[in-house]
């Protein structure tokens, strides 16, 4: 009995529960968080982005842009599969798609303000060329997410992500992801606190997500979340 | 209402606001600006060591924040100076100095004051235009209206919340509800923008807005009174005109009040509006106008939008065909004391719709292409706009002959007024006058990474003259943009055209813009 026990502790973990996993420690179901994106381009120069995030339910995403001056005021707002940009100088809100570049970088609007790996990708565990992570491989559910499949490592001891390779629908690699810094954010919550997204098309260029404060205890209201509030 | 009892309660409650704010800030002894890039980076590691988190941030604390920009525009323009507008007033060569500053001050948590000034100076040389006898004439330097130096108060406002479900907003602000791009026919407050450059024209109207946001789905309540005198873009009459003011076009009270419901339906954005007006920005007394758009993401990258506005009449002044048809029409006309032009269907009780309907296709590499349809059922027919443009031609003719046109009843409405509410000069002044026109704009951002090339075209659909506007955009360094512009009017073809009855030139729309061609360079700097 007890060697049973340990058998069934010892399991892989199933895919779903892995993606979970990712969920929870990528895209909790609250947060507010302070990152700068810095995306570096062909020529070798780099422009950075000061963001302030604030996540509520599992579809609810906004966005601040803090820096630099050019795009300061600038706000992004997603409500389930809507997402909206505020351009101060526009003073309204416009519609744009999940696929679209976030900032120009390297990143998507979806790989920021969309984590929901359970709901838009079926998996499968492969096996993985590191013996302490697991390596599942994603595929789409629909034509609505950002790629048409992921592969993704995860470390076996504490489910952290380390690595992602998104491909798109003719099964090129586009792009590449390393997840370092992991760092206990608040008690009991630890997630990578810099990711870096290689463009694989445009080997040059390269984005990179810095997080640098964020906390699960946030009591906002639904009102946050709503087409009406952006620009405020 | 009590004449000024409005503007000086909004204009106090500001006033109150922003300086209960910068004091409480100062009191505090901090200016703080949320600086989340100068945040100290995470600290690096090697992957699974852990490293303590920074403290959770503190409560609320009085922010102010601050940006802006400086910019300078030098444009050059060739004037039409034989065309059928006057460019007496238009200068060839303009520069532009431009100096915004945005402030925000968190004076509560549930509240804040905001203002987006700009201070503006302008130098312009090299006016060319017609002489009484129809020869070219060069002024290097005169007093041109357009060309005065003004403060553009754009946005000045409090907006305070008393629960997540209920705000109130006092001040001037943009408020655009429509899902339009180009034209926002539902858009009665603001001055136009500019079709060409949807984001150069932020000014906004002075308004008190109380509204209900909910889960998926926002209810507006709004009254905006009109700006009745304003010296250097700082208003100091409000809703009607005061009895001091010598010169004062009546004694109405100038309003406008609107209710708009927004849903967020099926993935669709759903905004409904109704206005009630008198007087606001046009002539139309005790008016009633309903409004309606909707946007929606099609396919991942298809954007379609439409926005429709209902009215009953028109406030557009159309011109007597039977005083314009001839010379001696017109004499007749001026001996009878007939008006050449009147706003003839303003209490016209036929429903007049004006409607946009567009779409935007976003590609993989961020450029996208635009294209929308603009239908104003009060727009001048073919033959109406001959109208108008005999009108022209006899004002023309009439100052050649020493005859003030002043003088003949109704010929003033064939000049509009610009706006004096102070907003930031236009590019373009976008003034449709026919029933259909398209929009078309391909953007392509990221060309060698930093430059954007854009291509506007405005396409008169009733006798296809357009108005080309290339730009590139050049962003330099993440506080330093160069933009180069064009604007190229062509006119359409003969066969489309109206005539001139006094030498039987052709003119289409843009075709009789007041400029050959313009060009402008602009170095912006953000802070």
């Amino acid at each position: 009995m007890h060697a049973l026990v340990l058998m069934l502790l010892a399991a892989d973990p199933t895919v779903a529960e892995l993606l979970a996993k990712y969920d929870s420690i990528m895209g909790p179901a609250q947060f507010e968080a302070e990152a700068t994106m810095t995306a570096t381009r062909e020529d070798g120069t780099a422009r950075t982005y000061g963001m302030k995030f604030l996540k509520k339910d599992q579809d609810k995403f906004r966005l601040w842009f803090s820096e630099p001056a050019a795009v300061k005021g600038q706000e992004m707002l997603r409500n389930g599969d809507n997402l909206w940009i505020y351009i101060p100088n526009l003073k309204r809100a416009t519609r744009v798609a999940n696929r679209d570049n976030f900032q120009g970088g390297d990143f998507n609007n979806a790989d920021v303000l969309r984590v929901n790996y359970q709901a838009d990708y079926d998996g499968k565990l492969i096996d993985s060329d590191a013996p302490d992570a697991w390596c599942i491989e994603l595929k789409a559910k629909s034509k609505e997410t950002s790629y048409d499949s992921i592969k993704l490592w995860m470390r076996k001891s504490d489910f952290q992500p380390l690595k992602g390779q998104y491909f798109g629908t003719s099964g090129q690699m586009i792009r590449s992801a390393t997840f370092t810094d992991h760092k206990e954010f608040e008690k009991g919550f630890t997630r990578p606190g810099r990711i870096v997204m290689q463009n694989e098309l445009v080997k040059t260029r390269k984005s990179e997500m810095r997080t640098s404060r964020m906390t699960l205890k946030v009591d906002v209201p639904a009102q946050r979340f709503t087409q009406a509030d952006l620009g405020k | 209402m009590r004449r000024g009892a409005f503007q000086l309660l909004a204009l106090s409650a500001l006033l109150l606001a922003g300086v209960s704010g910068a004091q409480e800030a100062e009191d505090a002894g901090t200016l703080e600006v949320p600086a989340t890039s100068d945040a100290a980076p995470a600290a690096e590691g090697a992957p699974g060591e852990a490293t303590p988190a920074e403290e959770p941030p503190p409560g609320f604390a009085h922010q102010v924040e601050a940006n802006g920009y400086l910019a300078n525009r030098l444009a050059y323009g060739r004037s039409r100076f034989s065309g059928l507008i006057s460019t007496a007033d238009l200068p060839q060569w303009l520069d532009l100095l431009e100096l915004n500053a945005q402030l925000k001050v968190s004076y509560h948590p549930h509240g804040f004051a905001y203002a987006d000034v700009s201070a503006i100076a302008q130098l312009g040389l090299d006016y060319r235009s017609l002489d009484s006898s129809g020869f070219e004439q060069t002024t290097m330097w005169r007093d041109a209206p357009g060309v005065r130096p003004l403060i553009s108060l754009n946005e000045l406002y409090v907006l305070h919340e008393f629960a997540p479900w209920l705000n109130l907003l006092i001040g001037k602000k943009r408020l655009t509800w429509g899902a339009s791009l180009a034209f926002n026919p539902t858009d009665l407050l603001n001055v136009r923008k500019d079709p060409t450059d949807p984001t150069f024209q932020r000014a906004g109207a002075w308004l008190a807005r109380l509204e209900v946001p909910l889960e998926s789905s926002a209810f507006t309540l709004l009254f905006a009174p009109q700006v009745t005198e304003s010296a250097f873009g700082i208003p100091y009459g409000l809703l009607a005109y005061p009895d001091w003011d010598s010169k004062r076009p009546d004694t109405d009270v100038h309003y406008l009040v609107a209710a708009r419901a927004y849903f967020l339906v099926a993935d669709t954005d759903v905004n409904v509006m109704a206005y009630f007006s008198n007087k606001y920005l046009d002539d139309f007394a005790n008016k009633v106008r309903l409004g309606a758009s909707v946007s929606r993401i099609f396919f991942d990258t298809w954007e379609v939008h439409a926005e429709g506005l209902l009215q009953q009449g028109s406030a557009r002044a159309y011109v007597e065909p039977e005083c314009v048809a001839s010379p001696m029409a017109a004499v007749r006309c001026a001996a009878q004391v007939r008006a050449f032009a009147s706003r003839s269907r303003l209490t016209d009780p036929t429903w007049l719709p004006t409607a946009v309907v567009g779409v935007r296709k976003t590609f993989d590499d961020d450029s996208f292409a635009s294209v929308e349809y603009l239908f104003q059922a009060d727009g001048y027919r073919p033959d109406q706009y001959q109208d108008l443009v005999n009108a022209y031609d006899g004002v023309a003719q009439a100052r050649a002959l020493g005859v003030n046109p002043a003088t003949l009843m109704g010929a003033s409405l064939l000049f509009p007024q610009a706006s004096g509410d102070g907003s930031t000069p236009s590019r373009f002044s976008f003034a449709p006058t026919a029933k259909h026109y398209a929009f078309i704009t391909l953007n392509k951002p990221r060309i060698r990474d930093d430059f954007t090339a854009q291509l506007v075209v405005i396409g008169n659909l009733q006798d296809l003259s357009t108005l080309w506007t290339p730009s590139l955009t050049w962003s330099t360094t993440e506080w330093l943009q160069l933009q180069l512009v064009g604007f190229i009017p062509v006119p359409g073809p003969n066969a489309l055209a109206a005539r001139l009855q006094s030498t039987g030139r052709y003119v289409s729309e843009y075709g009789s813009f007041p400029q050959l061609f313009r060009v402008f360079f602009e170095v912006r700097l953000f802070y």
